[in-house]
């Protein structure tokens, strides 16, 4: 049929099906801003549009409804190539970094502006209400619907965004707005799927129904025979190579143990077969028609259930090594069977496949028994957290195709590298034959870290030579990527009457799920992020992993650590209870500053040895101090309502900034022949302004405009290496390769400068802008690289740098809350929420801003309400793999007051001081929650998430 | 999929492509329900009910009447933003958390999904709505609702808008669906006794239930209507949740009772 329709100004005439999605006909249409991230459900709002004047989930309308309706996008709003105020205001405010939900934003607000010329919070609540936001918490924009308001009337309307920091700095520590934010806010084509070439292969893939299960026969002619077929992939004729998807260092602390597809199903919606075929229908229907006789196994899902005498065994393949020093029992390959495929170890994580162990480690300072015996009072209590999804709003999606002979992998990842590599070695190919591009990345959270869809679908076009699209759905979001680890965790802790810590033991027990990527990593991270903000000459720490048929699990901000701080922050707030001290007193008295010794991250490297550290940057203390005033710590408010009690409680965190020891990061720094520069950084931008941080250091080194810089980063082809964006590490690593190679430039151009002035290089100084002063006269770069490129030239201007290090900057902050607890309901609503934060200098301070109100967002969500839910029958059945069951916070859930604070610290390792931020916010509220709800109604929650009927429970209004 | 857009200009024409296809076409509001792959409805022939003016919301059917006249096109926003709607009707209406969907849920969408959906089922019938079908015929929504639900629902009539109405949705957290919603109505005198109430409770994934045990003892007074104690026991003995994700069968009957007990004190307040 024909629609006739107004799109964006301009009568069209659309040809479709009555039946056709309305948001992937305005795609097929060009129309990139319009997206779907929910399935075409009406959750997430990705897919909004303005029909007839209103906003709409375009996802759920079907062509013929839309005859004769007046349709804007984005693309109305953009104005030629510059932004609408609504626009402008949202990048100013730093919201729009992930961004794949950016225009959808900007439609909804500008409606609203049209709606009520001066919003409240309320109305802004409201327009909101239906748009899910991952990454910045949403309460930076009740800031842009204001500075919109007033842009409006006054296009050139500036108000202070936020604080600044460092005066002798001219764009570190400023609000700039982040480079690529005009493109994503305008719908510009960004992500993978915008790169999409006509006539693209689509793959699909046929999941596991059983927890447990072999193949025992696959039939796949029926499906061959579907027209429009091209390619079926099977564990019969996948290449026999095991990797892990965990994209961390190399060679990893993760086992190999994971097939592109195996005889051995470990987890419902396990890859069975991927079908390839010109069209989405053909695909669908060759999946229907693949015929799978399972044999189905008995699945195990709990910590206690999985290390029984008698629990199935999830992984009882060959064990090889692959340094060829066996570390473990070699005869345990006597009981190896083939169709549990193989496990390679590139070394001893303490594994013990055989009993489920997926890895152990265990270690220590000081003589715990003795720290015991000292204390006035021990306390033992176990705490036990849930299974966790990211929820990035772009879903995983890939797309590969072949040029001139080599693949070329456009990619939605946080480690392109590891994609390369893993691809390479899959496909028995050299890297040289493999380009990785990272596009823009519409979420990650670490999710992304894993490599789960990349190299199936290279190995498509690898077969078919043709182009292949692949893109999980949302219910393979929930059912097949990486989630926050479960874990279970015994805190036994001692300490004098007076709140000095004795002794702390910290026993941790993890659920890896199907498969051990991270499975070392993120349980000693509990530990590694959690014990060293205490100071305790005797620790103790024991971590096991256990293989089990849940879902998968793997990276997701905070790495473990919030579920050590919950468990460790939340037995010391016990403590101090049973001492009858103030818990932020016992904090005060043993937490860590500037200038402490870290003994204990001796034996806490990760998949290496560690390194005792001292601290060279602390906030902490000020943080604590600040954050007591501003709540009012000691004071407890009242409500009418005598159900209603509210409570206050606190916690510190920490992180890491990258791996010293382990990453790598490099840059190159290019003057361009008119004196501007062009920066190639290996860094994977996930959408929190890393390329910014970039652009930004290496303006300060180089005395030069921002916007003289370009940044080209993540693309193996055209960037320098860099092991990723993960663990904190971009500004830190990517941040101070930048660093490195702006001043390697710098070097050569002063060298330069000075044989064209004759003059010494000691009398040369770079000053603003782009400008090099001598004693007798000035250049300008542009004078400079003239002469450098001309036919008497030294050549090009290039500065390279590479960044590893063994030094270690700390992120550190404090967290208080204000909680009133219904103690009739057990509701548990968050009245205010404070964040202060040290990551040294806030580089993009309001991008760094908006992401601790995303990380402290997040964590509330995992406190209160995330989890994911099994069926009860023990079939390994996620229940809520949706959003609307699953429970991830919407602007309707936001803390009623909620800040976010930066205090400053000059770290002598971070590029001008900066250290990382973002991960280390997810890491308070769970303990600070918790505290803050006995301190309101006199309960202790041990097990997140926290919910109403188990705040009743304990509350004693429901049986126990 | 949907293969064939039926748009009838009139309600009579509308009716006979219904029997046309021998009722297994669809009436298509805006389509939330329909084109939502995850309820599996599947038709491949809708029937298109914009043109047949159902998007109106007036004071009726007699002029100065309490009541009011829903047309079943009447979106979820365009009821919270019309002055006629009753405020109680709002507020259920604002039970769908998403600005964006309820631009296009319709009322007559909402009760014609079935009461397993129908978010707004308990504030309904709380009110006494009737459903007005073809020849204005009408019957109470509860009715409705309980019947096999054939037929095109055009409007909704509530017939006194300002009767004491008071409903409280139970949540996991604000975009999450209603674990259990009650709805209270009632009519009392001047000492607060009351005459008459109509308690309303859904739990998700079931249909609306009347408590019609709890109701005659709070208009007989053998429960005191501001016991609150005597009133979550009475509702904790008469509702049947099952345990599910949501939550298991004895927290669904508490927080029933602490709903319907909230809704009974804020009447008589």
């Amino acid at each position: 049929m024909q629609v006739n329709i107004q799109l964006n100004g301009t009568p069209r005439t659309i040809i479709a099906e009555p039946g056709d999605n309305v948001q992937k006909l305005l795609r097929d249409y060009g129309i990139y801003s319009v997206r779907n991230s929910d399935d075409h459900t009406g959750f997430t709002g990705s897919d909004t549009i303005l029909l007839d004047g209103r906003p709409v989930c375009a996802g759920l309308l079907v062509a013929a409804q839309i005859e004769g309706c007046d349709i804007k996008t984005i693309e109305y709003l953009n104005q030629d190539n510059s932004m609408s105020p609504v626009q402008s205001a949202l990048v100013d405010v730093g919201v729009v970094q992930s961004a794949y939900n950016a225009p959808a934003a900007a439609l909804i607000i500008t409606d609203l502006i049209e709606r009520i010329k001066d919003p409240q919070k309320e109305d802004i609540i409201d327009a909101l209400s239906g748009l899910f936001i991952r990454d910045t918490g949403y309460e930076p924009y009740f800031k842009a619907v204001g500075i919109a308001v007033k842009r409006q009337k006054d296009p050139g309307y500036q108000t202070k965004i936020t604080e600044e920091f460092r005066d002798d700095l001219r764009q570190v520590g400023k609000v700039r707005r982040k480079i690529d934010a005009q493109q994503l806010v305008m719908g510009e084509r960004a992500f993978v799927e915008d790169m999409l070439l006509p006539g693209s292969l689509v793959l699909k893939m046929l999941r596991s129904p059983h927890a447990h299960a072999y193949v025992k026969n696959i039939d796949i002619s029926f499906a061959q025979s579907v027209p429009g077929v091209i390619y079926i992939i099977t564990h019969e004729n996948c290449p026999d190579a095991y990797i892990t998807t965990a994209g961390q260092g190399f060679p990893e602390p993760s086992p190999h143990d994971r097939r592109m597809f195996g005889k051995k199903l470990r987890h419902v919606g396990d890859r069975v077969a991927a079908v390839v075929a010109e069209t989405p229908e053909a695909a669908d229907k060759a999946l229907e028609k693949i015929k799978v006789e399972y044999e189905v196994l008995e699945p195990v899902f709990t910590i206690e259930a999985v290390q029984k005498d008698n629990a199935p065994i999830i992984h009882k393949g060959e064990i090889s090594f692959l340094n060829k020093k066996p570390f473990y029992k070699g005869k345990d390959n006597e009981k190896a069977d083939p169709g549990d495929g193989k496990i390679i170890y590139p070394f001893d994580i303490g594994a013990d496949p055989y009993k489920n162990i997926a890895a152990s480690v265990k270690g220590g300072i000081g003589d715990i028994s003795k720290g015991f015996a000292k204390a006035d009072l021990v306390i033992e209590r176990e705490y036990s957290t849930s299974q966790v999804h990211c929820t990035p709003c772009e879903n995983h999606t890939v797309f590969t195709r072949m040029e001139n002979g080599r693949l070329v992998v456009h990619a939605s990842t946080q480690v392109p590298w590891h994609v390369r590599r893993n691809v390479a070695a899959i496909l028995g190919i050299s890297e040289n034959k493999i380009r990785v591009i990272k596009e823009r990345v519409g979420g990650g959270y670490g999710s992304k870290q894993d490599i789960l869809l990349e190299e199936v679908c290279a190995f498509a076009t690898w077969k078919t030579g043709r182009p292949v699209f692949y893109q999980y759905t949302r219910k393979d979001e929930f059912t097949a990527t990486s989630t926050r680890h479960p874990m279970k965790i015994k805190i036994k802790i001692g300490a004098k009457k007076d709140g000095k810590l004795t002794a702390i033991q910290m026993d941790v027990k993890a659920n890896t799920g199907p498969y051990g990527n991270h499975c070392l990593t993120v349980p000693m991270n509990a530990c590694s992020k959690s014990l060293p903000l205490l100071l305790c000459d005797n620790i103790n720490f024991k971590v096991k992993v256990f293989y089990s048929n849940i879902y998968p699990t793997g990276a997701y901000q905070g790495y473990g650590a919030p579920q050590g701080s919950f468990a460790l922050q939340t037995a010391l707030a016990e403590l101090a209870d049973e001492l009858k001290l103030d818990h932020s007193k016992i904090i005060e008295k043993n937490c860590v500053k500037k200038g402490s010794v870290l003994e204990i991250l001796k034996c806490l490297g990760e998949g290496q040895d560690g390194s005792v550290v001292k601290v060279a940057s602390c906030g902490l203390d000020a943080a604590i101090s600040l954050g007591k005033k501003m709540i009012r710590f000691s004071e407890k408010p009242t409500h009418k309502n005598p159900d209603i009690r509210y409570g206050k409680g606190m916690a510190i965190v920490q992180q890491g900034s990258g791996l010293p020891g382990l990453d790598q990061a490099n840059a190159r720094v290019t003057l361009v022949s008119d004196g501007s520069v062009i920066l190639h950084s290996g860094g994977a931008d996930l959408g929190t302004g890393l390329d910014t941080v970039c652009a930004k250091i290496a303006a300060e080194v180089l005395c030069i405009e921002l916007d003289k810089i370009s940044v080209i980063s993540g693309d193996t082809d055209s960037t320098p290496f860099d092991t990723g964006a993960y663990a904190s590490s971009g500004t830190y690593f990517s941040g101070n390769a930048a660093k490195k190679a702006a001043e390697d430039l710098k070097q050569k151009i002063l060298n330069n400068a000075a044989q064209i002035l004759n003059e010494e290089i000691k009398d040369l100084v770079i000053i603003y802008p782009a400008t090099v002063k001598g004693k007798s006269k000035t250049l300008s770069f542009y004078d400079i690289v003239h002469k450098a490129e001309s036919g008497t030239g030294p050549g090009q201007l290039i500065g390279h740098a590479s960044y590893a290090t063994q030094d270690v900057a700390l992120p550190y902050g404090a967290h208080f809350c204000e909680v009133a607890v219904n103690t009739r309901t057990g509701s548990v609503k968050i009245t205010k929420y404070y964040a202060l934060m040290d990551c040294g200098t806030p580089i993009n301070p309001e991008l760094a801003e908006a992401q601790v109100y995303g990380g402290v967002l997040k964590s509330i969500g995992h406190t209160l309400w995330e989890e994911v839910k099994m069926d009860e029958d023990e079939k390994g059945v996620c229940l809520n793999a949706e959003f609307q069951t699953y429970g991830a916070p919407m602007i309707g859930d936001i803390p009623e007051d909620f800040k976010v604070k930066f205090i400053y610290t000059d770290d002598p390792y971070g590029p001008y001081g900066g250290k990382s931020i973002s991960e280390v916010s997810t890491n308070g509220a769970a303990c600070a929650i918790s505290n803050a709800i006995h301190d309101a109604a006199g309960i202790r929650m041990r097990s997140w998430p926290f919910t109403p009927e188990k705040v009743l429970r304990k509350l004693g209004k429901l049986k126990p | 999929m949907i293969k064939e857009f039926l748009k009838p200009d009139t309600l009579e024409q509308a009716l006979q492509f219904f029997e046309d296809h021998q009722g297994l076409a669809g009436f298509f509001g805006n389509g939330v329900f329909i084109n939502n792959h995850k309820y599996n409805l599947n038709y491949e022939t809708v029937i298109s009910l914009k043109n047949l003016g159902l998007d109106r919301l007036v004071r009726g059917p007699v002029k100065k009447s309490r009541g009011v006249t829903i047309g079943a096109l009447v979106t979820f926003q365009n009821l919270i933003d019309h002055d006629n709607t009753p405020r109680i009707l709002k507020q259920a209406a604002l039970h769908e958390p998403s600005r964006l969907i309820r631009n296009m849920k319709t009322i007559g969408g909402d009760i014609s999904a079935g009461p397993v959906l129908s978010g707004l089922s308990p504030c309904l019938v709380a009110l006494s709505a009737r459903v007005q079908k073809k020849d204005l015929e009408s019957i109470l929504l509860e009715d409705y609702l309980n019947s096999n639900r054939k037929g095109l629902v055009l409007n909704i009539f509530i017939p006194d808008k300002d009767v004491k109405c008071k409903i409280k949705k139970v949540c996991l957290q604000s975009n999450s669906p209603a674990i259990v919603t009650a709805a209270v109505s009632m009519h009392y005198d001047q000492k607060k006794k009351i005459e008459k109430i109509i308690i309303a409770v859904r739990e998700i994934g079931k249909k609306v239930i009347r408590l019609g045990k709890i109701e005659k003892q709070l208009e007989n007074g053998s429960i005191n209507a501001v016991d609150n104690v005597s009133i979550e026991k009475a509702v904790f003995k008469q509702v049947n949740p099952v345990s599910d994700i949501n939550g298991t069968s004895e927290y669904k009957k508490y927080i029933a009772g602490v709903a319907v007990a909230d809704c009974i004190n804020q009447c008589l307040a």
